[in-house]
């Protein structure tokens, strides 16, 4: 059973005094356990829809599409919430951490929704995430307070912290230098890999796509497979 | 179980989080509400403490809820058609157990003070009446069941009265003489405040003392005056049985007349303070009204600026129903907070010396303590309020489409 299997996903949203715009066409996509793909694309080329598509923040207007082995398009949205928060942890370009709370309690966040022994560990479980991405000293600090290479880590402990089966990355590097964004991109390979989940990682950055196994180059919203040398 | 817990926690731990991370607005914000409340709640109770003073004044005067009154006269007045009065009411209270009973006649009489004679007004009453008709003591005590024994009879009077006596101290058992052939003398024991000012003395004495000071031409004018504090179920039975035992028991001879002299026999179980009353709530609702619109408006313009934050929780997993609870909960947590501050700064206000003396003034000498009708609403409206500030927030939060709001 693939983790993600998209066949002919579409996307086309109705305007009201105008043509309806067609974003993406006849997408598909299979991706398994484990697996690292990245996929490329310039700006207005439709990823981070896709994105948004994979992670059931918007469905697709054609097509079929099933995370872990359940159709997307068939259940509630409650459904939808419960599948997307076991399964899946984004890391957004611009790190998204919620102002006003501490680094631990930014990871801490999702786990307040995972209910059961993860909601009464959640401290723990948040400052252990802290601490493989070389933050355990900081799980006080506000995100105002943290550079941006520390608030994507944040971002990405909190992307991690339940332990999803697939995590989601938009452009996880495009807020940070070279050097950080690199670093960044590592440690998110690292942790992946040893929590065996797979990873879809949208950039506009050649040499960030090119850690992944697979590549996909998604261009006036259709998306082929790319090469890199 | 353990889900629906953590997920009723985590509402809870949501909400009292955004309480904490934006609590300067969320404490202007709440301001209004709780100003509303204290307003409401302080308008409610003390339209009940002016009533429970109303009340006081009126037990005062007709005695408490209920108090019925009879009254006999005899068309001989001899000593003993007095005497049979006596026996046949106290046949009376006997039969029907009445603990609260007492002699209630209205006599004159002329007192001998430094200043010369001064008619004076003597109501001949038993202990009992003390609590019947709220007597307000200002100095010394009241009767004792012993004060009977006494050789020369003991009053209490008003200040008019210990004025005129030259305000001598009581530990030092001032005495004075009432006009007569002989002339007695009665000890002062306390002084009291009357309910009206009548311009001239009173004085309370037992019945024992009056029939030893009091002229027989006064006592037999009089006549008999009795005064009973029932339970207000027994009253109109009472009466109707009182009446007819002490008609079968004293003849034709002598007149007798039951009536009912407690508020509520003239009021008709109307309230005096209906429209006053009325008058404030409706001030109290306003401002509650006024605060809760600006309670929306800030809440709605803050949803608004937090629509990214819904987005980013909604992308981790929190469901529409999890995050439109969260925020009508952020918003009732907030109002109940005001609401309690509201109703706790209405007891403060009430319970400050300076207002206590303008209920005192107005004849309130037994305060109730805060009316819990009044912090019950005071509560209430804090939550509706919450409620409706919070219902148009949350379904603001949760109408917005994720991938929008994580955008915004």
């Amino acid at each position: 059973m693939s983790l993600v299997a998209a066949e002919g996903i579409g996307r086309v949203i109705e305007r009201v005094d105008d043509e309806p715009l067609t974003i993406l066409t006849d997408v598909s996509l299979r991706v398994e356990p484990g697996e690292r793909v990245s996929i490329v694309g310039r700006s207005g080329s439709g990823k981070s829809t896709l994105l948004n598509l994979l992670g059931m923040l918007d469905l697709p207007t054609s097509g079929r599409l099933e995370i872990a082995g359940e159709d997307v398009l068939s259940m509630s949205s409650r459904r939808r919430d419960r599948l997307r928060g076991a399964n899946i942890g984004f890391v957004f370009q611009q790190f998204n951490l919620l102002d006003g709370r501490t680094a631990s309690e930014n990871v801490q966040m999702p786990l307040v929704y995972a209910g059961g022994s993860s909601y009464w560990r959640r401290e723990a479980m948040a400052d252990d995430m802290l601490d493989r991405v070389g933050l355990s000293h900081r799980r006080r600090s506000l995100p105002q307070s943290l550079s941006g290479g520390e608030q994507q880590r944040v971002a990405i402990a909190r992307a991690l912290v339940r332990r999803p089966r697939l995590i989601l990355a938009d452009e996880p590097t495009g807020a940070l230098d070279v050097d950080t964004g690199i670093s960044i991109m590592d440690l998110l390979d690292e942790i992946v890999a040893e929590e065996q989940s797979a990873s879809i990682t949208i950039t506009h950055d050649p040499a960030i796509a090119a850690l992944s196994e697979r590549h996909y180059r998604l261009a006036s919203g259709s998306l082929d497979e790319a090469v890199f040398a | 179980m353990n889900a629906m817990v953590t997920s009723v926690l985590g509402v809870l731990v949501e909400a009292w989080q955004e309480i904490r991370v934006h609590r300067a607005r969320v404490l202007l914000s709440l301001l209004g509400v709780a100003i509303a409340v204290c307003a409401l709640s302080a308008s409610v109770a003390a339209a009940s403490l002016a009533q429970q003073a109303i009340a006081e004044q009126n037990e005062v005067s007709g005695g408490r809820d209920a108090t019925l009154s009879i009254n006999a006269y005899p068309s001989d007045a001899s000593p003993a058609a007095l005497d049979a009065i006596d026996e046949a009411w106290a046949k009376s209270v006997e039969r029907h157990r009445m603990d609260f009973v007492s002699n209630v006649t209205n006599t004159g009489l002329s007192v001998r003070f430094p200043s010369g004679a001064v008619e004076t007004n003597v109501t001949i009453v038993n202990p009992s009446y003390l609590e019947m008709h709220r007597v307000r003591l200002t100095d010394g005590t009241w009767f004792a069941a012993d004060d009977d024994e006494r050789l020369v009879p003991a009053v209490v009077v008003d200040e008019h009265f210990y004025e005129a006596l030259g305000s001598p101290p009581l530990d030092s058992h001032p005495v004075t003489s009432i006009d007569g052939d002989p002339a007695h003398r009665v000890v002062v024991i306390g002084t009291f405040t009357p309910p009206y000012d009548m311009g001239m003395p009173a004085a309370y004495i037992l019945p024992d003392g009056a029939e030893r000071v009091l002229p027989h031409d006064a006592l037999a004018a009089s006549g008999r005056t009795f005064e009973a504090w029932v339970p207000p179920a027994d009253i109109d039975v009472l009466m109707g049985q009182l009446e007819a035992e002490m008609r079968a028991s004293l003849g034709s001879s002598v007149s007798v007349d039951v009536s009912r002299t407690d508020a509520a026999a003239y009021t008709n179980g109307e309230d005096p303070l209906l429209p006053l009353r009325m008058l404030t709530n409706a001030v109290a609702v306003v401002i509650l009204v006024l605060g809760a619109l600006s309670l929306l408006n800030i809440s709605v313009v803050t949803m608004r600026q937090r629509i990214r934050e819904v987005g980013i929780r909604r992308s981790f997993g929190a469901s529409s129903a999890r995050v439109f609870s969260a925020v009508l909960l952020e918003s009732v947590l907030g109002t109940l907070v005001a609401g309690f501050a509201g109703v706790t700064a209405a007891v403060l206000i009430l319970s400050m010396p300076s207002v206590r003396e303008l209920f005192a003034a107005g004849g309130l000498s037994d305060p109730p303590p805060f009316p819990m009708d009044a912090a019950f609403l005071g509560i209430g409206s804090a939550l509706a309020v919450g409620v409706l500030a919070g219902a148009l927030p949350a379904t603001i939060a949760v109408r917005v489409k994720v991938i929008d709001a994580i955008r915004s």
